[in-house]
């Protein structure tokens, strides 16, 4: 009896009433750009989390086409189940819909022996000016979708939101277990939204009210952002522990020290390796580290640094043992597992006499890293990074899924983020460690042309590209896969597209594949110009260039984000062009701008027949507060206009 | 000299392999490719079939692809062999693959490397779906070969188009045509000579030798039957023959079609007023919005019912149309469908082979009387006035601008009306932008922007139209004047008068007067960048050459500026054959700009491009010289 009425009450808890008639109220919402109401708004959201289910109900108004979409339904996952609901139009016209009669399958994926659907529902009777009711739920396990181990439920949507409830119930966590135990936890909102949060028999009840939209904002991240809020549900390890000291320290000693301690078996090819990379040290830590890191990325490399050739040719059996990857098996294999690379790198070093440590952080891109947390799920654990101290709180850092980037230098989807770190001489307890960002100089592009001009109009010019830090790096991934031909060939059609009318008659890419040694590219082009009845000719001191960042995105008039750039970084252009005689630069198209992001300086200077031009473009800061949105907006104007500058070049003897 | 060099170096690396654990077919294609000289490019296909039987009612293709690798970097393209299908129309019966590695090793396709993927989403709910095979280990060297056999229950019959080129080289394309039992079909290529290609055709095949690779270049046709092609159509099913057999015939099968899906009578009375046509166009505009949805094999020409539509409010263009013939017949107007084709689709026509050669449909509803619309026109001594209901912006007794230069066909039961679309039909489209403020001494910007935009030229009128949000539609004025992101604008004022959108932005422009030469520039947006050449100077332009439509641009800059500012020409004009501008410049207290563009459109085909080619190289000179020069604005 007890039994039926604690069904009964569950089901009268999650039935929604279809003939409820909606309020003046929420028929009079109309667009407010001020509180960025605007297409759509959603009056109500619950979301209610049992033993095995998790149910939806949304109510929206909808106010533009545009909005209509917030109530459409797409579901790859073929979860979704028990849709139903109704659209009411302005006009009074009702419609309703059920899953059995509206919902539309299509195949979603078929490979050899798997078929999924897809599930698409668009609500008839959807018109630009009506209130969606609709309901559906997926099944559920220990309060999370079945095979998911976390999930965020982020309460800013895409539309301004009146009011959204989520519902943990005691039965959806009820059943802990030691062996990956179900937690959640939360976060407030920041005014002018609301937030309430109750407890009642061990369920909870998270309201959220007036909550804006969640806006995507260029190089931003929506984590940061003041409107945030999250209720955040996810399995934990095995019991690891209820405070963050504790817990962290016995993940490191029972988790990541089982998988990054010394992997044994090593083959001789191995051992003889290492005895003669032992020889080359020289007792300055930074340099053996930078030493050790390039022969080991020369010896164990991931597919995508290696040639066609070595790829076509690879093998894909490669032998796991307790996790750990058996590196007699690497050679015969022909490449190494991204996520392999830092367990060996900690051997590599450890056998060296460093003292690394693994170092795993998150995304700039994603949830912040909270100690406090104790969410495993948020650091990719999969591509760690390898870190030696050099100083007090001073760190170099190592990417062993990203040799193309010197050492010390951290991707730039990790930098500027607090990150954990373990190490056996800590007795794999967690430090906390701070990735470093570096300054602009360590990021540069540098091209040199060399450039002559003839009385008939023929001008040829010959360039040397290269790099430092990041702009070496996003060369060699152009090149390095490639044969020498092939990078010839692919460099002459890069630069003939940028260059446009000039033809492109050499190329040659030098040291792509070589960690260990500064890459360059070497350009010669040719062209007519058209100087024919002209007093004067508009020379392009740098043919066929480029950019180093692009900033051509929407910008928000009121940002709300911080601004998250890759990196610092710059690019120096010269140019040394020998005129005809006679020939000269018209007035003076030499200046300079900065601001507190950056600078622009372009310089022009005549001697003679040799005329000398040079371009620096800096970007000093990549990690800034949301009120630097202007400024960068107008060094990225400077930025166009430099690139897009010409000179005059008086052809006749200084009439002009 | 290096292209030489190049060819010599690759040749006998890539063609000195043992081919015979390839099928016989693909050991002597390449065989036959190894005397041949090999091509500058990342790929090369040396062999490409397709072979067409009509079966029982049903459509059967084989093709076979055999491609050689020629450079590591087209190693992804060449992996990859596509079929689009659908679960219900088309199926994949018998999909094979061979890759003969560089180094002589053989690998046979594998069942878990094909995979198919649905196309569905919640704009585009369809059946659709894409079959992809993919081989690893793939580079320079790789033999890559594909045969598939693919059954279609095609709703339309045996009546389509081929393409002919790719984006590689082909050695040898051939496309095969069976009949069985004295069946008889039509082969024919289509648009091949204009392009310079030269097709060998056979009873019952059409050949093509050496066809180039069709590469992502400028001033390219924008519409489909500007490609060469070959047309198809098999005969030996009565029931399909009889309605190609004329336009007539294919008109009335189409209305009897269309009428009998919808659930409506193409019989009734005319309209009489303006009123009740604008009625009904409204009650169908408000209510549905266009979704496509293509859900059974006739659904790309089959309306679902006029009633459905309007319950789901969703539907595509012919959906649109069921929905308008639906709520006319409950005021005993007749609305026939009328076929049409616009955008990149083919310039379909009385003279064109019978073909459901359309992409969109749109309505005719006889009149009794002019309304003295420019959309009416007469036929067969009745009057009618075509109703596009897609297109929610452009006002009753118009057409948007894509319908110019083409003909569409009323279906009728009693047959065919070609009607071509008159200019005055169209709604006209141009764009006027005043910019009035003041530079400072950092050559930033502030003024106001002021955008007028006539038949919704470039959707703007569409955005406000259709309630989308301030952002939207400021997003949409960036894309349409290459405004850069870097400028901040604000909402001032947005008016629609008689389809006439004005909008109004404060505005803040960084660099808006750019140094260049010895003086400054106005930006890009206002005054395009030189133009390019058409063509490396060590290579040919083969391809056809098409200059498009532009819509008339006229710009009005009126600036305070702290130094004087002359312009390097205070007038110039210019009318070319397809491209035309204008250009009044001059400082007193302030410097003033009109600056107008506008062109039209023009193909070149075959032997004509080398006039292309001139024409453009005079519009470039002309351009580049006035550019360089006129726009000058110096202190």
């Amino acid at each position: 009896m007890v039994a039926v009425i604690w069904l009964y009450l569950l089901a009268q808890q999650t039935e929604v009433d279809y003939s409820k008639t909606i309020s003046e109220t929420e028929w009079s919402v109309v667009e407010d750009t001020e509180k960025e109401i605007f297409d759509a708004v959603i009056l109500e959201d619950t979301t209610l989390i049992t033993a095995t289910s998790i149910k939806h109900y949304r109510r929206l108004r909808v106010l533009s086409e545009r909005g209509a979409s917030a109530a459409e339904l797409t579901d790859i996952s073929n979860r979704t189940k028990g849709i139903e609901g109704r659209v009411i139009d302005a006009d009074g016209t009702v419609t309703t819909f059920k899953e059995k009669t509206d919902l539309i399958e299509t195949l979603g994926y078929k490979s050899g022996w798997t078929k999924t659907k897809s599930k698409i529902l668009v609500p008839p009777g959807l018109t630009s000016d009506c209130i969606v009711e609709m309901s559906w739920s997926e099944p559920g396990t220990d309060g999370l979708p079945q095979g998911v181990y976390a999930k965020r439920y982020v309460i800013p949507d895409q539309f301004f939101c009146l009011l959204k409830t989520l519902k943990i119930t005691n039965t959806a966590i009820r059943r802990q277990t030691s062996f990956l135990p179900t937690r959640f936890v939360w976060t407030q909102i920041r005014p002018p939204a609301e937030f309430q949060q109750t407890e009642k028999n061990g369920d909870y009840t998270f309201v959220y009210r007036n909550v804006p939209p969640l806006i995507e904002e260029p190089f931003g991240n929506e984590y940061l952002d003041p409107g945030m809020a999250y209720v955040l549900i996810f399995k934990t390890f095995p019991d690891y522990g209820k405070e963050p000291q504790s817990f962290w320290s016995d993940f490191g000693k029972r988790y990541v020290n089982e998988v990054f301690d010394i992997p044994y078996n090593t083959p001789k090819h191995y051992d003889v390796w290492i005895d003669a990379l032992k020889k080359q040290m020289t007792g300055d830590l930074q340099k053996d580290a930078a030493t050790a890191f390039h022969a080991f990325a020369a010896k164990y490399r991931m597919s995508s640094f290696l040639t066609a050739e070595e790829r076509a040719s690879m093998k894909p059996d490669l032998e796991i043992l307790n996790d750990r990857l058996l590196l007699s098996s690497v050679e015969k294999a022909g490449y190494t597992p991204a996520h392999y690379l830092a367990q060996i790198l900690m051997k590599v070093f450890k056998d060296l006499k460093f003292e690394p440590y693994v170092v795993f952080a998150s995304s700039v891109e994603s949830a912040p890293f909270r100690l406090e947390e104790m969410n495993p799920f948020v650091l990719d654990i999969s591509y760690p990074l390898v870190a030696l101290i050099t100083g007090e709180d001073q760190w170099l850092v190592f990417a062993p899924s990203d040799p193309q980037y010197p050492a010390g230098f951290v991707p730039a989807y990790y930098r500027g983020q607090t990150a954990i770190g373990f190490s056996d001489a800590t007795k794999w307890g967690p430090t906390t460690v701070s990735l470093p960002r570096l300054p602009w100089d360590n990021h540069v592009a540098l091209r040199q042309y060399e450039m002559t001009l003839e009385t008939d109009g023929k001008a040829q010019f010959r360039v040397v590209e290269q790099g430092r830090g990041r702009m070496a790096a996003r060369l060699r991934n152009s090149f390095f896969q490639l044969s020498d031909e092939e990078r010839s060939d692919l460099l002459r059609s890069i630069w003939q597209r940028r260059a446009r009318s000039w033809l492109i008659s050499n190329a040659k890419v030098v040291n792509a594949s070589r960690f260990d040694e500064a890459i360059s590219c070497q350009v010669e082009g040719q062209i007519t110009l058209d100087i024919e009845g002209s007093e004067w000719i508009a020379l392009n001191p740098f043919p066929g260039d480029r950019g180093i960042i692009d900033l051509d995105y929407e910008w928000r008039k009121q940002r709300i984000q911080p601004i998250l750039l890759p990196s610092s970084c710059g690019q120096i252009d010269e140019t040394h062009c020998v005129l005809p005689e006679g020939w000269s630069v018209i007035g003076d198209p030499s200046w300079e701008k900065g601001c507190g992001m950056g600078s622009v300086r372009f310089t022009v200077k005549q001697e003679g027949r040799d005329l000398f031009v040079k371009r620096e473009m800096v970007l000093e800061n990549s990690l800034v507060s949301k009120e630097a949105q202007p400024h960068l907006m107008i060094l990225a104007a400077w930025m166009e206009e430099a690139m897009n500058q010409t000179l005059a070049i008086d052809t006749n003897g200084g009439a002009l | 000299m290096r292209r030489l060099v190049f060819l010599w170096l690759f040749a006998p690396l890539v063609l000195s392999q043992n081919y015979d654990k390839l099928p016989d077919w693909a050991a002597l294609a390449m065989k036959s490719a190894a005397t041949k000289e090999v091509p500058d490019a990342d790929v090369w296909r040396v062999f490409d079939s397709t072979s067409i039987k009509w079966v029982k009612g049903q459509l059967h293709l084989e093709r076979r692809l055999v491609q050689v690798v020629l450079k590591d970097r087209g190693s992804d393209e060449a992996s990859v062999f596509l079929v689009d299908g659908d679960d219900q129309t088309r199926s994949v019966k018998k999909l094979k693959g061979w890759h003969l590695r560089a180094n002589g090793k053989l690998d046979r396709l594998d069942r878990d490397n094909v995979i198919t993927v649905g196309n569905a989403s919640n704009d585009l709910i369809t059946r659709d779906t894409t079959t992809l095979a993919v081989f690893e280990h793939v580079s320079k060297g790789s033999v890559v070969v594909f045969e598939s056999n693919e059954r279609e229950n095609s709703y339309l019959g045996p009546v389509f188009n081929l393409g002919v080129l790719d984006s590689m080289p082909i050695l040898k394309r051939t496309i095969t045509v069976s009949a069985d039992g004295g069946k008889h079909f039509e082969l024919m290529p289509l648009k091949c000579e204009a392009w310079g290609l030269t097709a060998d055709v056979t009873s019952g095949s059409v050949t093509f030798q050496n066809l180039p690779a069709l590469e992502d270049t400028f001033l390219l046709p924008e519409r489909v039957d500007d490609y060469p092609r070959v047309f198809v159509k098999l005969h030996g099913e009565p029931s399909i023959d009889a309605r190609y057999e004329s336009w007539d015939a294919f008109a009335a099968w189409y209305a009897g079609a269309y009428a009998s899906a919808a659930g409506v009578s193409l019989d009734g009375h005319g309209a009489s007023s303006f009123e009740e046509i604008a009625d009904l166009m409204k009650t169908v505009q408000q209510r549905v919005r266009y979704k496509q949805v293509y859900l059974s094999p006739s659904s790309g020409w089959q309306p679902h019912p006029g009633k459905e539509v309007f319950r789901k409010a969703y539907g595509d263009c012919k959906d649109m149309v069921s929905c308008l013939s639906e709520q006319a017949k409950q005021k005993q107007i007749a609305v026939l469908p009328v076929l049409a084709s616009v955008d990149d689709g083919p310039n379909t026509g009385p003279d064109s082979p019978v073909s459901p050669a359309f992409n969109h449909l749109i309505a005719a509803v006889p009149l009794t009387q002019s309304l003295g619309l420019d959309s009416e026109f007469q036929a067969g001594g009745k009057r009618y006035l075509l109703l596009d209901p897609t297109s929610k912006n452009t006002p009753v007794g118009k057409l948007a601008y894509t319908y110019k230069g083409r003909s569409v066909l009323v279906c009728s039961p009693q047959g065919a009306i070609w009607h071509q679309i008159e200019d005055k039909t169209l709604e006209s489209g141009e764009v006027k932008v005043r910019l009035e403020g003041g530079v400072d001494t950092h050559c930033t910007f502030t003024g106001l922007i002021q955008i007028q935009e006539w038949g919704n030229t470039y959707g703007l009128r569409a955005l406000i139209d259709n309630k989308n949000n301030p952002l939207e539609v400021e997003r949409g004025v960036r894309w349409a004047l290459d405004i850069p992101n870097t400028t901040i604008m604000s909402l001032r004022d947005q008016k629609v008068n008689d389809g006439v959108v004005t909008l109004t932005y404060e505005m803040s422009w960084a660099s808006f007067l750019r140094r260049d030469a010895y003086g400054y520039r106005l930006p890009y947006a206002v005054i395009q960048a030189p133009r390019a050449t058409l063509t490396r100077a060590d290579s040919k332009r083969w391809e056809p050459i098409e200059f498009g439509f532009v819509p008339k641009v006229t710009w009005d800059v009126v600036i305070d500026s702290p130094v004087r500012l002359e312009p390097g020409e205070g007038n110039l004009s210019w009318e070319g054959a397809h491209r035309s501008f204008s250009w009044q410049a001059k400082m007193t207290h302030q410097l003033t700009v009109h600056y107008e563009l506008w062109g039209n459109e023009h193909q070149y085909f075959a032997d004509e491009r080398e006039h292309g080619v001139q024409a453009w190289a005079e519009y470039r000179k002309t351009y580049n010289d006035f550019y360089k020069s006129a726009t000058l604005l110096i202190p």
